[in-house]
C-alpha cells in the first residue's frame, strides 16, 4: 500500500460550548487572549473568536492576524464535501438499492469502524480510505478496487489529487466481492453511459422470469 | 476515540446550564469529524430548492431513540441509515439563525443553496458520536461540550474512564 487516505485533523483550538474560551491540546483555556506559542492558523482562529465573543474586545496583534485572509484549506474542504455527499447522497442510494440491509453484522461493524481492520504503518485508519485500505477492509486486491472504481461501480471522491472512499463504497465493495466475474462484467456494462438497449431489455426480461 | 470522552454526563454543558441555546445537526461520524475539523458546512445536492441547507434540531444526543428522531427531524425522503449516529453541535450566533423546517415535525434549518460552503467557525462548539459495544450503545462527546469546573469535579470522583484516547489513530 503506497499511501494512506487523507487524515481528518482534529488538533488545534476548538471553541467551547459555553463560548467563554476554547480547548487546545485537551486543556481548557479561559478567554481568547492571543497566544504566540500557537501556530499562526490557530492564533487566527482564536482571534476570530475574540472578535466575536471577548467582552474586552481583541488585541492589536489579533486585529493584524485577521487582516490577512485565512489560508485556504482545500484538502480539508475536499474531505468535507466527500463526507457530506457520502451521508447525504451515496449512503441513501446504497440503502435504497437494498445493499445496506444485506450487510452481515460483521461487515456492518467494519463499515462503521474501519479501524478495526485497516492499519497503515501500524496505526489505525479511519475514513477517507485509499484504494489499498478499502481493499484491505473488504479482503480483495487493490487492482480489483481500482477496476471497480474505474468503471464507476464504487462511489469515490477526489481528495488531495487521489480517489478516496467513504462508507458507501465499503457497502458496494462488500457486495461486489462475492459476485462472480461475469456478473460484475454485466453490471459494469449496464452502468456504462450508453448500454446496449438489447442487453438492457434482456436483463429486464431475465429478472421478470 | 478521536478525542471524544465518555462518562461525566453531569458535566455536559446542557446539564450544567440548560439555558444554553444549542442546536444539533445529526449525521454520521465521518461527516461530523469533517465539519468539526474545518469549521465549515457543505450544503450537498441531497435536496434542492426550498429544502437545501443546514438542518438541525433541539434534541441532545441520546435523548431520543433513532426511530423517534427519524420521525421528528427527517422529512421522509431519505432513509436514516447511519445518519443519526453522530452530531455536530452549533451555537446560534451572528448570521446563522435557524428557522422551523416545514418539511419535518421538529427540525430547524438554515436555508442555503446546494454546493454552498457555510463558514461556521464561530458557531460550531462540539461534536458527539454513538459508540456501540457488545449490544449496548452510549454517546461520547468532545471536550468542548463540558463545563470545565464540573468536569474537573467529576474526574475526581470518577477518574476512569473519561479521558480522550490519544495517539493510536492515523486520523
Amino acid at each position: 500500500m503506497d499511501h494512506p487516505g487523507t487524515s481528518i485533523d482534529l488538533s488545534g483550538p476548538r471553541l467551547r460550548a459555553d463560548l467563554n474560551g476554547y480547548v487546545v491540546n485537551d486543556q481548557f483555556i479561559d478567554g481568547f487572549k492571543d497566544d504566540p506559542a500557537l501556530p499562526a492558523t490557530a492564533r487566527r482562529k482564536v482571534a476570530e473568536w475574540a472578535q466575536a465573543f471577548a467582552t474586552e474586545g481583541f488585541s492589536e496583534e489579533q486585529r493584524q492576524l485577521l487582516a490577512v485572509p485565512a489560508p485556504a484549506d482545500d484538502v480539508g474542504l475536499e474531505v468535507l464535501r466527500g463526507a457530506v455527499q457520502n451521508i447525504d447522497v451515496d449512503l441513501p442510494e446504497a440503502a435504497e438499492s437494498g445493499l445496506y440491509d444485506l450487510l452481515a453484522d460483521e461487515q456492518r461493524k467494519l463499515m462503521r469502524e474501519p479501524w478495526r481492520k485497516v492499519k497503515f504503518q501500524g496505526r489505525r485508519r479511519d475514513y477517507p480510505l485509499s484504494a489499498g485500505e478499502l481493499a484491505q477492509l473488504v479482503d480483495v486486491s487493490v487492482t480489483q478496487v481500482r477496476d471497480w472504481e474505474k468503471h464507476g461501480l464504487l462511489p469515490a471522491h477526489r481528495i488531495n489529487g487521489r480517489r478516496q472512499f467513504f462508507s458507501a463504497a465499503v457497502i458496494h465493495a462488500f457486495a461486489f466481492a462475492v459476485q462472480p466475474r461475469q456478473r460484475i462484467a454485466a453490471i459494469r456494462e449496464l452502468s456504462e453511459e450508453k448500454p446496449d438497449a438489447r442487453f438492457e431489455a434482456l436483463v429486464r426480461y431475465a429478472l421478470r422470469n | 476515540m478521536h478525542g471524544l470522552i465518555h462518562n461525566h454526563e453531569r458535566a455536559l454543558i446542557w446539564n450544567v446550564d440548560p439555558s444554553q441555546k444549542l442546536w444539533f445537526h445529526y449525521t454520521d461520524r465521518t461527516a461530523a469529524r469533517a465539519i468539526f475539523s474545518t469549521g465549515a458546512y457543505y450544503v450537498s445536492s441531497e435536496h434542492s430548492g426550498d429544502r437545501s441547507g443546514l438542518h438541525v434540531c433541539p434534541y441532545i444526543p441520546g435523548s431520543k431513540t433513532e426511530t423517534e428522531l427519524e420521525s421528528l427531524i427527517l422529512d421522509g425522503t431519505r432513509g436514516a441509515a447511519e445518519r443519526l449516529r453522530a452530531c455536530v453541535v452549533f451555537a446560534e450566533f451572528g448570521d446563522l439563525k435557524f428557522v422551523s423546517d416545514p418539511f419535518t415535525q421538529d427540525g430547524m434549518r438554515f436555508l442555503a443553496a446546494p454546493g454552498q460552503v457555510l463558514r461556521v467557525q464561530t458557531n460550531i462548539v462540539g461534536w458527539a458520536a454513538e459508540q456501540t459495544n457488545g449490544g449496548t450503545s452510549s454517546w461520547e462527546h468532545s471536550l468542548t461540550l463540558f463545563d470545565p469546573a464540573k468536569l474537573a469535579e467529576s474526574r475526581v470522583t470518577n477518574p476512569s474512564p473519561g479521558h480522550p484516547t490519544k495517539g493510536s489513530f492515523q486520523n
